[in-house]
């Protein structure tokens, strides 16, 4: 519709002139920029970092304003535990953002309760909270031929799903004979909605052709991830994909509401989200 | 049972205030006397028991008078000689009115007495245009676009610069219930906004109401745009029609029968655009545009059957297409409207009219998307069939009442936005509707009106019910100035969805259902009308009209972000409802001598929404709000052969959403060729540019080869202002881009037979 749009405007309103227009950009707003996608049975990781004024340019040379030397404390279930950030290799562009961890030995994501965050950075505080959803339960599942590439497959799934709308990672794999030791990753699909009735459904998730696409010819078994995410996941992860379609794709924002971001970030922007996840293998 | 009957009859009593048992009716239609037209809101007044009437839009009326008693009936409508004759009333009287024409020239002189229809015509919350009053109005494009006459009235905003985009009082652009002779129409554009479906020349008037609409209306949240095409002339044959910068049209009309019991009028007009691009893309070697054009069709007959009934078929017919082609892919896009209705008008009685209609009304839009790896149709449409009868009947000489029932069989076609994925099938809803309404009109004591009704609705889809309760007083408090006050509340069943601020033909309409609730509007409005007497000159008359209104909105639609699904149950994953309220004071002043008539129109409005998931649940300014927006057009019509008019408009700047800043996720570090995520912060809380325009028409008049031949030339945008056709943010440069349109000149012209 927008090539329509702007095809239309550059053709049939020849005689209009385009211009850049004489109209400053707004004072630049700082905030904060938080990471956190927490899967349960994993480890504790949160990126700082921070906006920027429009006009300026990004830089790794300057730790200090890349989410560096920042106080990172998540609570767990009702208790502190204050991420340490991670040292590595001056001027990498791994250093942006900055990595907020801990070993997994001393904390890992439960599979179920509230997890909260408190992030001090450059005299400015924010904050943030997620619940970890209920464990999906994988029934079972098989794959399907999927209908554009014969080499893809998509999948059929059978699981307990909620009552109401849930949200869902699907990841598929493959895990060959002759090279046991590598996994391909066929597709990772969207972030999927279900609308379940809390008895057993099954469902297909399409291949869209993401990841390493070739089935190995004697794969030696099929391996599902299900993660249940949750909504401000979703919202947050649709609205980027919107914002970045509008801004990168290879048509301009003719007509089109603008997309905003949203943040379960008070005072910030960006993401703190659990998940909660299941697996499946399957052997042919 | 019984106590349904006593209260009835007590009702009769009091409004008939006792005068049943020696009145009798006075009855029959006013029409043009030189096409045979039927002519709406024309005042026919009873003078000595001193009620009055307004014709309904078929040109019928009912007055109660004394039985046994002589009396003076005078009907006056602006434009027309007013008419006055002696009659004694035995018993009930078929009184037939032909009024002659005044000569557009000379036709806007005041006429003593005719305050009441002045005090009508200018009511607060309705605006009526009439087509050939507006004729010389400078428009692009070069042939006048009754929309676009519409958008310098006030309370409606336009959207975009050249769009027919409507958004009356702060609603959005799908909440205006267009009816065509009746039939509801769902895009009333062609070219994306460049012009209206409406092809003026077949157009008689345009009736817009935004508050204190009559309860006989419903199923929008915003306002009732009725056009009604002309009957076609009853007395000759005539042709006239015209070429513009775009386009050439013709219209033909005549009797269909010596008696002029019939007659039929016929309008076509198609673009020859499509040619010209077709050349150009040749000559510059260029491939990626082959086709760009619409057409419309236009038919409307009607037969007077005998005295008491008569029948009408009114019809529409048009689409746009579009093709976009290059060496390896195709775009096709075609939509349009069809709109069919038939009538029957039936005078029962001296008090009692009915009208009987038939209606078909379809959108239909196919997008056809082709290309080496992939081919993309969808065909999201909208398709109505109803049948509804109405009726009014005159209770006594202070009150009437209407009441009627409709039944409309929907059925969308509804797909998943512009992403290919298998899901893309063709979803299709139905949903029965069932409307009943009833209103009472009553002169509570002389010079106070009432006109209160309710509409129920029952809406099969999701099964709602709703009953939409309406009032407006009207209060004559002296010859010259009157007040109104009403109270309208509003359902909407029937919603688009689109993820463009502008209006465009991709646009979903969807029932509703599930998650997607009915919209709910309430709308207060309290306005005044002056006809005050001109210090400048005797002979010029002068309406100041000035309305305030306060309007809350529930249930908006907004699509979240990228429509990816249209199964209702999973609506609520991609659509956001929200609040909306507005409010704003419109005033209208308008002047007429026997040079130029002259509209000052200034509206302070705005335009406020609230979704709970965007702009963090704070409310913010609807894109199209314009704060301030003045409209100034002038009609010099002083000269014999020549005629120049003129259209300024200033507004304050739309509120737009610039970037607060940027930063990147994912780990990914911005780059030459990754400008980051970008931080809007609140939503728009920046202002573009002030919006302004001169606009000129100059016009020449002449006669040849027997008919009349009329020169226009309009030049758009004088002085050459760049406001802007579109805005977007140009992530590379950092800057806010424009595509604007300078000074257009275009040139039309016109003919008569």
């Amino acid at each position: 519709m927008r090539k329509i749009a702007a095809i239309f405007l550059t053709c049939f309103l020849s005689f209009s002139c385009q211009k850049e227009f004489g109209i400053d950009l707004p004072e630049h707003e700082w905030k904060i920029v938080v990471e956190g996608y927490l899967t349960s049975g994993d480890s504790v990781l949160v990126r700082v970092n921070e906006t920027r004024q429009y006009e300026n340019q990004f830089s790794v040379d300057d730790p200090t304003r890349n989410g560096g030397n920042a106080d990172v404390i998540v609570n767990v279930n009702g208790v502190d535990y204050r991420l340490q950030q991670y040292s590595l290799p001056p001027s990498s562009t791994l250093l942006y953002p900055t990595i907020y961890s801990l070993p997994a030995s001393q904390l890992v994501v439960p599979h179920q309760g509230v997890l909260s965050l408190k992030v001090n950075y450059r005299g400015k505080s924010v904050i943030s909270q997620s619940t970890v959803p209920l464990q999906p339960k994988i029934i079972s599942f098989r794959t399907l031929p999927n209908k554009v590439n014969s080499k893809l497959f998509d999948l059929e799934i059978e699981a307990a799903f909620p009552s109401g709308l849930s949200y869902y990672l699907v990841q598929g794999s493959t895990e060959t004979i002759k090279d046991t030791a590598s996994i391909v990753m066929p597709f990772l699909s969207d972030i999927i909605v279900v609308e379940g009735n809390g008895e057993k459904k099954k469902i297909v998730v399409q291949n869209r052709g993401r990841g390493i696409v070739a089935i190995p010819q004697s794969p030696r078994r099929f391996i599902l991830t299900l993660k249940r995410v949750n909504k401000e996941f979703y919202d947050f992860d649709a609205a980027l994909r919107a914002q970045l379609d509008d801004l990168y794709g290879n048509k301009k924002l003719l007509g089109r509401e603008i997309t905003e971001i949203p943040s379960n970030i008070s005072g910030g922007v960006g993401i703190f989200t659990a998940m909660s996840v299941d697996t499946l293998s399957v052997f042919p | 049972m019984k106590i349904i009957l006593i209260f009835g009859v007590a009702v009769q009593l009091i409004l008939s205030r006792g005068e049943a048992q020696t009145g009798a009716a006075i009855y029959g239609y006013v029409y043009d006397q030189a096409t045979g037209e039927r002519l709406e809101g024309a005042v026919v007044r009873c003078h000595n028991s001193k009620s009055f009437a307004l014709t309904n839009s078929f040109g019928f009326y009912s007055v109660k008078t004394n039985l046994n008693d002589s009396t003076v009936i005078s009907v006056k409508l602006i434009g027309y000689q007013p008419f006055a004759r002696n009659v004694f009333v035995r018993d009930d009287i078929r009184f037939d009115v032909a009024l002659d024409p005044v000569p557009i020239e000379v036709q806007e002189i005041v006429v003593e007495g005719e305050d009441i229809s002045r005090l009508q015509s200018a009511m607060p919350g309705k605006t009526i245009l009439r087509v050939k009053q507006m004729e010389n109005i400078p428009v692009p494009g070069g042939e006048v676009d009754v929309v676009k006459l519409l958008q310098t009235t006030t309370g409606v905003q336009t959207g975009n610069e050249f769009s027919n985009g409507m958004y009356v009082r702060g609603g959005s652009f799908d909440q205006n219930l267009v009816l065509l002779d009746g039939v509801p129409v769902y895009n009333i554009n062609h070219l994306f906004g460049y012009f209206s479906i409406f092809q003026s020349e077949a157009v008689h008037s345009l009736e817009l109401l935004k508050s204190g609409i009559p309860a006989g209306y419903g199923g929008r949240l915003s306002s009732v745009l009725n056009v009604s095409l002309k009957e076609g002339n009853h007395e000759e044959f005539k042709l006239s029609g015209g070429i513009s910068l775009i386009s050439a049209r013709l219209v033909m009309e005549g009797p269909l029968d010596p008696d002029g019991k019939s007659s039929f009028l016929l309008a076509a007009r198609r673009t020859y655009v499509d040619p010209i691009l077709s050349l150009a893309s040749q000559s510059s070697n260029r491939t990626d545009l082959t086709n760009l054009s619409f057409y419309d069709l236009t038919l409307k007959t009607n037969l007077t059957m005998n005295s008491s009934n008569r029948i009408f078929f009114s019809g529409y017919f048009g689409g746009d297409d579009f093709t976009l082609k290059d060496i390896s892919n195709e775009l096709k896009e075609t939509w349009g409207n069809a709109a069919y209705a038939i009538r029957l008008n039936s005078i029962w009685s001296s008090s009692f009219f009915t009208n009987l209609t038939f209606v078909f009304s379809e959108y239909r839009n196919t997008y056809r998307e082709m290309s080496q790896q992939s081919s993309v149709e969808k065909k999201p449409n909208v398709n109505d069939k109803m049948v509804k009868v109405d009726a009014t009947y005159t209770l006594s000489s202070s009150s009437y009442v209407s009441a009627g029932l409709s039944l409309v069989d929907h059925r969308f076609g509804v797909f998943s936005g512009f992403q290919e994925t298998e899901t893309n099938q063709a979803v299709i809803l139905d949903a029965v509707e069932t409307n009943a309404f009833v209103s009472l009109d009553w002169d509570i004591i002389q010079n106070i009106r009432l006109t209160s009704g309710a509409r129920f609705t029952s809406f099969g889809s999701g099964n709602y019910k709703a009953i939409e309760p309406r009032m407006s007083v009207m209060a004559g408090l002296s010859r010259s100035l009157s007040l109104r006050m009403s109270y309208d509340r509003f359902y909407q069943f029937i919603h688009s969805l689109s993820s463009f601020s502008l209006m465009s033909p991709g646009e979903l309409y969807y029932p509703s259902t599930g998650f997607l609730q009915p919209e709910i509007g309430n709308q207060t409005s309290v306005g005044v009308t002056v006809l005050p007497e001109d210090p400048f000159d005797e002979d010029a008359r002068l309406n100041i009209s000035i309305e305030g209104y306060y309007k809350e909105m529930e249930n908006l639609p907004q699509i979240k972000y990228r429509f990816s699904s249209v199964d209702p149950a999973s609506l609520e994953k991609e659509i956001l409802l929200g609040k909306g309220r507005s409010y704003g004071l419109e005033l209208n002043l308008e002047r007429t001598d026997k040079i130029y008539h002259l509209w000052v129109n200034y509206t302070w409005s705005r335009a406020l929404r609230e979704f709970p998931e965007k702009n963090r649940g704070n409310e913010f300014p609807a894109s199209f709000q314009r704060e301030h927006n003045l409209n100034i057009t002038a009609d010099g019509r002083g000269w014999e052969s020549w005629a120049i008019a003129a259209t300024f408009v200033i507004a304050s700047g739309a509120p737009t959403t610039l970037p607060k800043g940027r930063f990147s996720l994912n780990g990914s570090f911005p780059n030459s060729n990754f400008y980051g995520i970008i931080d809007y912060g609140d939503l728009n809380t920046n202002t573009l540019p002030v919006y302004n325009r001169l606009d000129v028409g100059v016009n020449y008049t002449f006669p040849w080869l027997g008919g009349i031949w009329k020169l226009q030339l309009n030049v758009y945008n004088v002085y050459g202002y760049p406001n802007p056709l579109f805005n977007y943010f140009d992530v590379q440069s950092g800057k806010l881009e424009q595509v604007s349109i300078g000074t257009l000149p275009t040139f039309g012209v016109t003919f008569s037979f």
